[in-house]
């Protein structure tokens, strides 16, 4: 067992291990979307979980869930810099998010609920316009649906369908325009015959979510967002 | 099934007959297949994920990345209006925007009558005549907003002949 | 013929066989004409002119030989050809066409003279032919990377090979690894990719990697919308980057290795996968490489319309057929890289200056440059400049003398504003640095770095929110789309900068658009966000009146912003009987007063430009203003 420094304090360590799980273990916590425990080489994607390791002046930026503890590490997450980051990071995914919290099936296993209570954050992004794409929800298949517009592109889903060797679900399209998808666009009902509930399980949003707990959609009212923002913080 | 179906499956059986295929063949088969089909079509996705043993989706997700695969036929000219630096730096971007509104297309389309494919492409490397319009492998050098409806002219005569 | 093994005794006759030939091309009783037939001068005509000498001769019944060669990196000059005749130095012939060739074979094979008025310089730096400089931009020059680029066939290995080719290798198999990294140690030479880092290190780190099986790969993905030198090169002189490969691949010991080309330049692809064929047949690829029992051999993977490929991670998933995405490091790509084994990758140039190194000494290298950036760099010289092309210096060259004494200066003389160095990565560097000495760290100091080595000279001409709009715009559509900060960020950096090019933006969005630049270079997961706000921050950093321009009072002080200016036509100065104007606006928008003065409809213009286009030159009528001009 190896020692290293997170803000401050002494933590104990295992070869190889990544600052975030180690952090998440002692009770630090760090904002993460896109991580998953176990994986030798993580997506990285949600830059969520950016901490500043070395000393002082010449600390780097690195993500959390990729950097492996090293003897004497110090480690910050609660910097200026790292506060500044972690908005930024947060306002931006909210751009292209579809904010929705009552008719969302996913609001209680809300990642980005959890996180703006944590950075005490509003859900609305303050200084960005949204830049929301529209698609059609998928909800084909018989026991989950697919709402692409609650998607934040963590690759949860992606990764753990490739893991299965399945890859039904998969990155389509590059940039701005990446999205998660089918082969070619089809139906879910069409590529993925499976009961297998994996994906459905990892979405950190309500962008996969089990059929009978989709609720009816009420009168059309506006997104109550920061009501929600301020229940998870309780 | 089509007797263009027929002529496709046959050509792709040209294609996908190694005796040991790698996964690492994927991008180039994909170009073959482009080369000989003209775009990539989405039989064309499913037995190449066969040919390699690979989910069919993890082919789309690279013909979806990069800039060179084309889901649909191109058109019977085909315009690529450079904007690279020094193509840009000189209207460039004008001359895009003009043929795009003498075609009535956006960059990346098709008109209807299957005549014109308009594309914006990053760096012909004919810097020294920049801008520069190619069109159907030829090069137009110091290309003008207002050379615009001669190229298209010019391109339906030889069309034509 | 059929591949066999050379060993060391074939590569030797064929070594001895190239010199007599390549004498004999150079040297020999009858008149030679090589044709500059790389992308360059194809795309101008090249190939025409060649027919065309081909022809001549023939008619005229005159023995001689037509050669194609490289490019000389004097792409503003094409169709390049140089003739070589009797005792003369070898003169370079610029913008031929031809119409011109049946006159010069006339004048200048059949006669004796050699029509000056077409002719560029002499290629060989000594006096004597009269009126014809030599080339200043060679003196001033440095050539390595370039060394042969433009006098060699690059189709036919023996040139090469007449040049010392191959010799890099032949001394490299004489020493041990171990000696090869450390005279690159000495030498200082660093990646020329781009990020600059120590390549004996680099290749240090990949030796002591574990693992048997190790790969090789050279990166020939330049996607940088203003840079070509890596297209030249494998144009050009395809086996300086074998051979450098293949003494890599002995140092580290990597049996198999790619080059990784785009797809945009067939012709490379095609040079360069003969060069390969040709360097197998010979013994200098494949089994028992000179009979040293040393196996290698080298595939090339064509790219498919990527920016992100040059990125080393995604390049490896892009060869392995996944997509290409990058990955977070660690682990980095020399202990983990190509289908997760060790992996060595270096750029194109880097590849190219191994040779020389390894023939005359890492020693011979250092004293070339600065003390922090050894050997020279090459620039690809485009925009408003009067000779584009490729130019090699020494690290610490200044600015002005790359672009005053090799580019001859600005177009149209005009007054520098900017260099832009280093593409959609790098940054905007205003005319009061030109007297900088070009390395990797003083161009980091000034915000801008190496990257590429596009350099575009800019004008008054240039507006520079346009400029930023123009690299963040390909950068944003380059993005892999990955992370947060480059998929989403980069996204709302073009719109903020679109809507100040718009005069639509707020005054307050600066500190906006400062913030979003600063946390999508810290927070990027690879190089391609971590630099795409760079031409945001230097113009920011040296420009910003421009902005402020635009955002407070609406007007584009280079007229360049569409939005922001209008088309105007000056009373006095319209010729009223001239209908040229009125004829050629796509939108019907100019219409003429009762004096038969023509005046634009403002509300119907579209800004195209072409009614400035087509104003004759002795009235220049239509010009431009910013702001916009309201109503009709």
């Amino acid at each position: 067992m190896a020692r290293a420094v997170i803000d401050g304090r002494e933590i104990v360590f295992a070869e190889g291990e990544k600052i975030l799980w180690a952090a998440l273990r002692e009770g630090i916590y760090i904002p993460h979307l896109c991580a998953l425990e176990g994986m030798d080489l993580p997506f990285g994607g949600c830059r969520l979980c950016l901490v500043e390791i070395g000393p002082g002046e010449g600390a780097r930026v690195t993500a959390a869930c990729s950097e492996p503890l090293r003897e004497g590490l110090v480690v910050r997450t609660d910097s200026a810099r790292i506060a500044a980051l972690r908005r930024m990071a947060f306002e931006l995914i909210m751009t292209t998010h579809e904010i929705d919290c009552k008719n969302c099936a996913g609001r209680k296993k809300c990642a980005l609920i959890k996180t703006a209570a944590f950075l005490k954050l509003r859900l609305e992004p303050s200084r960005f316009r949204s830049v929301l794409r529209q698609r059609p929800v998928d909800d084909s298949h018989a026991l989950f649906v697919f709402d692409g517009k609650k998607c934040v592109k963590c690759g949860r889903c992606v990764v753990t369908c490739e893991k299965r060797g399945k890859s039904f679900l998969t990155f389509a399209g590059r940039g701005f325009a990446t999205e998660v998808a089918t082969f070619d666009g089809l139906p879910l009902a069409e590529v993925c015959g499976e009961a297998c509930r994996e994906c459905v399980e990892v979405c950190p949003t309500g962008a996969l979510f089990f059929k009978e707990k989709k609720r009816e959609k009420p009168e059309a009212k506006g997104p109550d967002s920061k009501a929600v923002a301020q229940a998870g913080e309780l | 099934m089509s007797e263009g179906d027929q002529g496709e499956i046959c050509r792709l059986k040209g294609i996908l007959n190694g005796s040991a295929p790698r996964r690492e063949d994927l991008v180039p088969l994909l170009q073959e297949i482009q080369r000989s089909l003209g775009y990539i079509s989405r039989q064309a996705m499913i037995r190449v994920a066969e040919y390699l043993a690979i989910p069919p989706s993890e082919v789309y997700s690279v013909v979806s990345f990069y800039n060179q695969f084309r889901r649909q036929p191109l058109g019977k000219n085909h315009l690529q209006v450079c904007q690279g630096t020094a193509c840009y730096l000189q209207g460039g971007g004008l001359i895009g925007e003009s043929f795009a509104r003498e075609l009535e297309i956006g960059i990346g389309e098709t008109t209807k009558d299957g005549l014109f494919s308009l594309d914006e492409v990053a760096c012909l490397g004919c810097c020294n005549v920049a801008p520069v319009v190619k069109a159907d492998g030829e090069i137009y050098p110091r290309m003008t907003s207002g050379k615009v409806e001669e190229v298209l002219i010019n391109l339906k005569n030889k069309g034509e002949n | 013929m059929t591949p066999q093994p050379y060993g060391e005794d074939g590569y030797r006759k064929l070594k001895k066989q190239s010199l007599l030939t390549f004498k004999e091309k150079w040297q020999g009783d009858f008149p030679k004409i090589f044709v500059g037939t790389a992308t360059c001068g194809i795309s101008v005509g090249a190939l025409e002119v060649f027919e065309a000498f081909t022809k001549e001769l023939a008619s005229h019944g005159i023995k001689g030989e037509i050669i194609k060669v490289g490019c000389l990196g004097i792409c503003f000059a094409e169709p390049l050809v140089y003739i070589k005749k009797d005792d003369n130095p070898t003169i370079c012939y610029q913008n031929l066409k031809k119409e011109d060739v049946p006159r010069l074979v006339y004048s200048y094979l059949l006669e004796d003279d050699p029509c000056f008025d077409l002719a560029l310089g002499t290629l060989e730096l000594k006096d004597g032919i009269p009126f014809i400089p030599e080339l200043e931009r060679f003196e001033r020059e440095e050539r390595i990377i370039l060394r042969q680029a433009g006098y060699l066939d690059p189709e036919d290995i023996r040139d090469y090979l007449a040049c010392g080719g191959y010799e890099g290798l032949e001394r490299a198999l004489s020493l041990t690894g171990g000696e090869i990294i450390e005279e690159l140690r000495i030498s200082g030479l660093r990646g020329l990719g781009g990020a600059g880092f120590p390549t004996g290190v680099k290749w240090e780190e990949c030796v002591r990697a574990n693992g048997s099986t190790k790969y090789l790969i050279c990166n020939g993905d330049e996607g940088d919308p203003g840079a070509f030198m890596d297209r030249v090169i494998l144009e050009s002189s395809p086996h300086q980057v074998i051979e450098g490969m293949a003494i890599a691949a002995y140092a580290i010991g990597a049996a198999r290795g790619y080059v990784y080309i785009r797809s945009e330049y067939p012709l490379a692809i095609e040079r360069f996968s003969q060069a390969l064929a040709q360097a197998r047949e010979a013994g200098l690829l494949g089994r028992d490489i000179l009979g040293r029992g040393f196996d290698f051999d080298l595939r090339v993977f064509p790219g498919a319309g990527a920016f992100i490929c040059g990125e080393s991670t995604a390049l490896m998933y892009s060869i392995e057929g996944r997509r290409p995405m990058p990955r977070v490091r660690p682990p980095h790509s020399v202990l983990e890289g190509l289908f997760r084994l060790p992996t060595l990758l270096n750029n194109v140039k880097t590849f190219s200056c191994i040779p020389p190194i390894i023939l005359k000494g890492g020693d011979w290298f250092s004293r070339i440059g600065t003390e922090s950036s050894k050997g020279t760099t090459v620039f690809a010289l485009a925009g408003k400049v009067k000779q584009a092309g490729l130019a090699e210096v020494a690290m610490g060259t200044t600015f002005r003398e790359v672009i005053y004494n090799i580019g001859g200066g600005i177009k149209n003389d005009r007054a520098l504003k900017a260099i832009q160095v280093g593409g959609p990565s790098g940054g905007c560097i205003p005319a009061g640095f030109v007297d900088t000495p070009v390395d990797f760290d003083s161009l980091k100091a000034l915000g801008s770095m190496v990257g590429s080595g596009g350099l575009i000279v800019l004008d008054e001409d240039t507006c520079m929110v346009d400029l930023a709009r123009y690299f963040v715009a390909f950068s944003q559509s380059e993005s892999c789309g990955k992370c947060t900060f480059c998929r989403i960020g980069t996204n709302h950096l073009l719109f903020l900068l679109e809507e100040i090019a718009r005069g639509q933006a707020a005054p307050e969005d600066i500190a906006v658009l400062e913030e979003l630049s600063h946390n999508i270079a810290l927070g990027s997961l690879c190089g391609l966000g971590q630099t795409a706000p760079n031409p945001v921050l230097t113009t920011l950093r040296y420009f910003r009146d421009e902005y402020l321009a635009h955002i407070n009072e609406k007007r584009c002080p280079a007229l360049v912003c569409k939005e922001l200016v209008s088309y105007y036509i000056e009373p006095e100065l319209c010729r009223r009987s001239c209908e040229h104007c009125v004829l050629k606006c796509p939108t019907r928008a100019i219409g003429a007063d009762e004096r038969n003065i023509k005046v634009i409809n403002q509300a119907e213009c579209v800004g195209c430009g072409i009614c400035l286009d087509v104003c004759p030159p002795e009235y220049r009528a239509v010009r431009k203003v910013s702001p916009k001009i309201k109503g009709i």
